[in-house]
């Protein structure tokens, strides 16, 4: 089969699509190193003239499923041939996605006691944790993470958080922020 | 454990000041647990035993100066028992892989 839809020699478009798919999870910044290997392993095995008629159904599969959802058969064949270890990385798929599209704000609680505030979803509350860490060796030890309608509104309550905190006090103060957040304008701009 | 009583420790030093912001310990919540490990990415072995006892977890590859880590979620009223025996279990449970989990979160 040849990769050219527009001339027919593929005329499902099947490689098109796969390169689309692929494109969508490096801008939604899924892991598309360990994705594309995946791929490139199972089209080889498809190619593969020992490989058996199963295997090149399950390598098929496995490129559907890393295309379209990013959760890779073979993986959940390597987890075990357990039914519940199977399911339980497919519902890590599924929280993986749900994490991803979230907008909120966040306030992380260090040993000390200080707090770090900040805007973005869970994952970025984690990160932030971490860095702050690292930069402070205060122990990152709790997030509280709520979700905001809008940017706007994750910038504003980032704001609120902060005000509540004391405000950015450059480590010196109740909290580890060291600049104000852009919510603080926002809010008075809504006379709030 | 009521509010009063809980430990002077990190965990319980956290839920003081939520509890002084008014949160409710009555209702259910999506808690987050991390694991950290010592060497990215955790070995095979390490998740399949996690998901033994903790289904709803996904790994989180590192992201610039932060290290990778694999997040879980238990849905429960939020206290210092559960924080506390969660981490703990999980900690056990990761510690062969040098895996350690001291860090929480809850989405309000």
């Amino acid at each position: 089969m040849g990769d050219d839809p527009i001339n027919r020699t593929d005329p499902q478009g099947t490689v098109l699509k796969l390169v689309v798919g692929v494109v969508k999870m490096a801008i939604k910044g899924e892991n598309l190193y360990s994705t594309v290997q995946g791929i490139v392993e199972n089209v080889q095995t498809i190619a593969d003239p020992t490989a058996s008629t199963g295997e090149k159904a399950l390598a098929a599969l496995s490129i559907v499923m890393d295309v379209t959802s990013g959760i890779n058969v073979k993986d959940v064949r390597a987890v075990g041939s357990a039914v519940k270890d199977g399911i339980a990385r497919i519902e890590g798929g599924a929280a993986k996605q749900t994490l991803h599209k979230e907008i909120g704000s966040y306030t992380n609680h260090h040993a000390s006691g200080k707090t770090y505030d900040g805007k973005g979803d869970r994952q970025r509350s984690q990160v932030s944790g971490k860095r702050v860490e690292k930069e402070t060796k205060d122990k990152h030890v709790a997030t509280e993470w709520t979700p905001a309608s809008n940017e706007r509104e994750a910038f504003k309550q980032e704001s609120v958080r902060l005000d509540s905190h004391g405000g950015p006090g450059a480590g010196s103060g109740a909290n580890h922020n060291k600049i104000q957040s852009p919510g603080k304008k926002m809010r008075e701009q809504d006379g709030e | 454990m009521q509010s009063e009583n809980w430990p002077d420790d990190a965990d319980g030093d956290v839920l003081r000041r939520m509890a002084a912001r008014k949160f409710d310990f009555s209702k259910p919540y999506t808690i987050d647990f991390n694991i950290d490990f010592e060497v990215w990415p955790p070995p095979e072995e390490a998740l399949r035993t996690l998901s033994k006892e903790f289904a709803d977890w996904r790994a989180y590859e590192p992201d610039g100066d932060s290290p990778g880590y694999v997040l879980f979620q238990v849905l429960d009223v939020l206290s210092y028992e559960r924080v506390v025996s969660v981490q703990k279990q999980a900690t056990e449970l990761m510690t062969p892989f040098g895996g350690v989990c001291e860090s929480w979160g809850v989405l309000h």
